[in-house]
């Protein structure tokens, strides 16, 4: 995988390339075809509303953690829902709050995240919630 | 002691200072800092006894007598302290297994306290670091019964004595498995230590909530764990196995647990040994809304649950130990 700046222009080949061992629920059969705005519930305490962003994206691990090795390796993940400050999606691996990881959705354009939060829905496939970020730390 | 009483407020907190029990001065020909003495809660601590300036028995007693017993040590001269408290451990050999153990919860209570509130995160590693040396010292004591040390451990489940004894359990349980190395068992007792270092950001009006949880407090306490694992997840001198301990201690072998819903070997072993630890202090300590459950019921209540909860392993171990 070639060293990505900040635009990949073929999203789909880079796509395909990649490695995905996500295993997606049997009750999540229309996972890919929800759209719109995701409603939100009483005791939401987000900022701003989502919306569903059912497509396939791209995400970098990169080492941020002292403790937990990270090798610089390309996933293909599931995105969920995106709002302004943040996404969330699926991956097959477990990942830990404040890592910091780099994210292509299907605009091509490279975003920085760091993790907020992990659930496990089913053997490989955790549900992960992250925000987008400025810079990484150093 | 009352089961209503509110988490220990920090009265006895003073920036810029550490209190340090007077129970864990002896006299001595010359101390390597100096202690200073509090006249009243809104005063600031007075130089007491210059560092060369020798403390006797006199003293000591008159400061019983008065009803003393917290004095302070300068932020700066912690490190000395800690020092003179070590050389006290190990030169006197004759000090039983309840003076030992009595003598290094005195000492790291206070100051533990302290570094919670106000959430002096260096100084709350540098602490459970001391404490885990000294526990683990006592763990591998030849007269060490696990029995006897539950007799001396407070059960009152504040946030300090809860810690420590979770440190205490995971110790012997560890030591029980056939963990031998002392860095290992170092490393379980601090991170132990640790382990709620998240419950920080739980409001105390939850924390100490004379019930059971409605939705929203339950929520707010499930929170701890990864409130713990981010804030101490960028140091260099925590382990990986330490922070699982923080950030895995509430999961449980069949997945049902959180932050994340992990099971069985996806959790991390010194995780399982904290949950289990963690579980048999909070079941045995009187809380604000029970009283504590015999040993024997909170036993027979862990082993029910191993395979689904709990590492039967270590069920059975702890349960050995306890004799």
């Amino acid at each position: 995988m070639p060293e990505i700046h900040d635009q990949v222009e073929d999203i789909e080949e880079m796509l395909e390339s990649l490695r995905c061992d996500i295993h997606l629920p049997a009750s999540w059969a229309d996972f890919f075809e929800q759209a719109g705005s995701v409603p939100s519930a009483p005791e939401d305490k987000r900022r701003f509303p989502r919306s569903y962003l059912r497509v396939s994206g791209a995400l970098e691990y990169r080492q941020s953690l002292p403790g937990l090795t990270r090798a610089k390796t390309w996933y293909r993940i599931y995105a969920k829902d995106v709002s302004r400050c943040g996404l969330s999606f699926v991956h097959g691996e477990q990942l830990f709050p404040l890592e910091q990881m780099r994210i292509i959705l299907p605009d091509g354009k490279l975003r920085m995240i760091e993790v907020m939060r992990c659930r496990h829905i089913q053997e490989r496939c955790f549900d992960i919630g992250a925000n987008f970020v400025q810079g990484f730390r150093t | 002691m009352s089961v209503t009483a509110p988490e220990r407020s920090p009265s006895n907190h003073c920036k810029g200072f550490l209190p340090i029990a007077v129970d864990t001065l002896s006299p001595t020909s010359v101390l390597e800092f100096d202690l200073y003495i509090r006249p009243s809660d809104k005063k600031p601590p007075l130089i007491y006894r210059e560092r060369s300036y020798p403390l006797n028995q006199r003293d000591l007693k008159r400061l019983a007598r008065t009803g003393v017993d917290l004095l302070y040590v300068t932020v700066a001269s912690h490190m000395a302290y800690e020092t003179y408290l070590r050389e006290t451990l190990t030169r006197n050999e004759h000090l039983t297994l309840a003076q030992r153990y009595k003598i290094l919860r005195t000492a790291t209570r206070t100051v533990f306290e302290t570094a919670f509130c106000q959430g002096n995160l260096n100084l709350m590693v540098e602490v459970a670091g001391d404490f885990g040396q000294h526990m683990t010292k006592i763990i591998l004591g030849r007269d060490m019964v696990l029995t006897d040390l539950i007799a001396l451990m407070d059960h009152d489940y504040y946030t300090y004595t809860h810690v420590t004894n979770v440190s205490v359990y995971c110790l012997a349980m560890a030591k029980g498995l056939g963990i031998s190395r002392k860095t290992d068992l170092l490393a379980i007792a601090t991170g132990a230590l640790l382990h709620d270092f998240g419950k920080r950001h739980v409001p105390p009006a939850v924390l100490n909530y004379p019930g059971r949880f409605n939705d929203e407090q339950r929520a707010i306490v499930e929170q701890h764990p990864a409130d713990g694992f981010r804030e101490l997840c960028l140091r260099e001198d925590l382990s990986w196995a330490q922070l699982m301990m923080v950030y895995q201690h509430h999961e449980r072998l069949n997945g049902r647990g959180y932050p994340v819903g992990l099971g069985g070997d996806e959790i991390d072993q010194w995780a399982k040994l904290c949950m289990i630890a963690d579980v048999f202090d909070a079941l045995s300590s009187d809380r604000p809304y029970r009283k504590a459950d015999p040993i024997g019921e909170v036993l027979d209540f862990l082993e029910h649950r191993t395979g689904t909860d709990f590492d039967k392993e270590m069920v059975l171990c702890l349960k050995s130990m306890i004799k």
